[in-house]
């Protein structure tokens, strides 16, 4: 299986001198395609840091970060943009749809970004809406959702171009149960299906169950775990 | 690709909508303004544009129309034998009050000579266009012009006075509303006794000259005469615009910069209050990979459209404003120049431009990370 994203030897320091903080202290990792992989840890462990390194969205102080092959650590900001629109989708605990867009055209939107226009991309934004259950909902605004169905729309928009890495922020947190359960059902599809790699950072037991591997952040150290030990942990 | 900044606007009708006014107004009232100066100044010389002579001849010093010009009236002795003189008017002329059924109307008050038939003097500086009545006052008559007629309700027959003297209106006149002040006229004889209260002084003498020797007249007459100064008839009506530009443009100035502002300012605050309470979604689409210049493209997208707009209808209303200020103010003169709109729209452009700079400074360092935090 090819390695969708890696992490080798990261540090992230915040601050300097006294107000020095290591968040993350040679951290590595790998994510393979078709890969779901849950990292957990307590509250300010630097799970979301890590998530945005890997997303391109900062740069650690050292350590090297691979996207689909490429070193992207040391990119200018359009560049990162680029791996951004074209190589990643991003699914956000808040869902962070544009409000004054419908479900279709926040789909649309992503796939314009990723250079996709016309015809064939209204299509593709249909069927993949379609494929979430939400095709009856497409000409709706964000607020004329429900959460369940607003994070739906919020995955749409992260695979809509044709993104190889997904990265999912506490992506269950403002779901309940039954739909908690469905999400996870889909990021599982999407992984086996379309061969995406799948990042989340996430505190729900719910979500930890769907993963592959689980990986603990706690004081800059990241270590692999297990599903009983992360039971344990939070029971 | 959908667009955000117009899906921004429709979310927003009314911020959208408030601003669009604000350009509006902005927009009227600049066009309003060019349209008042463009109208004054093409009426403030059609009398001097029109009337039919070669040179005006003023006390030296005297550059405008509306400067006192005070000559004595043998000076005609020292202007009728220069070589190439054909014709000679003279023109006694100032403002008075006129009052007509207990009402009191400030006017310029034009005494000029009859023509004579064969006679090289006279004939020349009466009324531009008549309406209605006679074009030749005689002593004791008087041609209202027809703006004042309407403003006052004055008709050929009424009897106006000045001072003790009472003058029976024989005649309405048109073209006579210079902006600044409304032409009216009298025979010679009663410019002389109103306007120069019967002393022998003449304001302007006006000459025909032969073609060709202008520039010749005018040397002749400025060397041998040191209290005079010539003017071609396109000379002094310039001169005189020029009066009017260096006394209202710096006040006219001011208020456009005013206006400018002020509608910069009313669209930069919407749109940057727009921005700040898109902040978290300008975040969003900067961590879907938006590049900077996409982001600056949805702000300056809504202020352009909002200027348009605001153009479009500003554009719209300077035309109502100026036929009700019209019609409500007889005297009033408005000109609208489609290359003052075009002044106007590159001025509603440029507030555009202004009011997206702080907006934009303010996407372009959206920290995408913010998005993270619930």
């Amino acid at each position: 299986m090819s390695v969708i994203l890696r992490l080798t030897d990261v540090v992230k320091v915040y601050g300097s001198g006294d107000s020095e903080v290591c968040i993350l202290n040679h951290v590595g990792m790998e994510l393979e395609a078709g890969e779901v992989v849950a990292v957990m840890g307590p509250s300010g462990a630097g799970k979301t840091t890590m998530l945005t390194i890997g997303g391109a969205l900062q740069r650690p102080t050292s350590g090297t970060v691979e996207v689909l092959g490429e070193e992207i650590q040391d990119l200018s900001q359009s560049q990162l943009s680029k791996v951004r629109r074209e190589k990643i989708g991003f699914v956000f605990q808040g869902f962070n749809l544009l409000q004054a867009l419908t479900c279709y055209e926040n789909v649309e939107y992503a796939l314009g970004l990723a250079g996709q226009h016309g015809k064939h991309a209204k299509e593709r934004a249909r069927n993949i809406l379609e494929l979430m259950g939400l095709g009856h909902r497409m000409d709706k605004y964000p607020k004329q959702l429900s959460g369940g169905e607003q994070q739906r729309v919020s995955i749409a928009r992260a695979i809509a171009n044709n993104a190889s890495l997904l990265l999912a922020d506490e992506p269950t947190a403002s779901l309940d149960e039954r739909r908690a359960n469905d999400l996870m059902g889909l990021f599982r599809a999407i992984a086996q299906d379309q061969g995406v790699g799948i990042l989340m950072v996430t505190h729900d037991l719910r979500a930890h169950r769907t993963a592959d591997r689980i990986l603990w952040l706690e004081g800059g150290d990241l270590r692999k775990t297990t599903h009983e030990e992360v039971a344990a942990h939070l029971a | 690709m959908v667009s955000v900044a117009r899906k921004n606007m429709l979310q927003g009708k009314g911020r959208f909508a408030f601003s669009v006014a604000g350009v509006a107004v902005a927009a009227l009232l600049l066009a309003f303004i060019l349209a008042l100066y463009r109208g004054w100044s093409e009426r403030l010389t059609s009398y001097l544009d029109e009337t039919d002579t070669d040179l005006w001849v003023v006390q030296k010093g005297n550059e405008s129309f509306f400067s006192p010009s005070v000559m004595l009236q043998n000076t005609l002795d020292r202007l009728d034998p220069v070589p190439g003189v054909e014709h000679i008017s003279q023109l006694s002329g100032r403002t008075l009050r006129l009052r007509f059924e207990g009402d009191d109307y400030d006017a310029y008050v034009m005494g000029f000579q009859a023509p004579v038939e064969g006679s090289r003097f006279g004939g020349k500086g009466g009324p531009i266009k008549m309406k209605k009545g006679s074009a030749l006052p005689k002593p004791g008559e008087i041609i209202i012009d027809d703006i004042l007629a309407r403003i006052a309700g004055i008709e050929i027959g009424d009897v106006v006075t000045t001072g003790e003297t009472e003058l029976t209106v024989v005649g309405i006149s048109a073209g006579g509303n210079l902006g600044v002040s409304i032409l009216n006229f009298v025979s010679s004889y009663d410019g002389t006794r109103l306007v120069n209260m019967n002393v022998a002084l003449v304001n302007y003498y006006l000459l025909d000259v032969t073609p060709g020797q202008e520039q010749s007249v005018i040397d002749a007459i400025e060397t041998n005469n040191a209290g005079l100064s010539v003017f071609t008839k396109a000379e002094f009506s310039e001169s005189s615009k020029q009066v009017l530009r260096r006394s209202l443009l710096p006040v006219l100035g001011l208020v456009v910069i005013l206006v400018f502002l002020v509608g910069a300012i009313v669209v930069g605050l919407t749109i940057y209050t727009s921005t700040i309470e898109k902040e978290r979604e300008f975040g969003v689409m900067k961590a879907l990979g938006t590049p900077n210049r996409g982001l600056m493209s949805v702000v300056l997208e809504q202020s352009l459209v909002c200027c348009l707009l605001g153009f479009a209808t500003g554009t719209v209303a300077v035309f109502g404003a100026t036929w009700l200020a019209g019609r409500l103010v007889p005297q009033f003169v408005t000109l609208i120049r489609w290359q003052d709109l075009g002044l106007v729209f590159a001025a509603t452009a440029a507030m555009s431009l202004l009011a997206s700079w702080l907006p934009i400074q303010r996407v372009v360092r959206v920290d995408p990370l913010t998005v993270f935090k619930a």
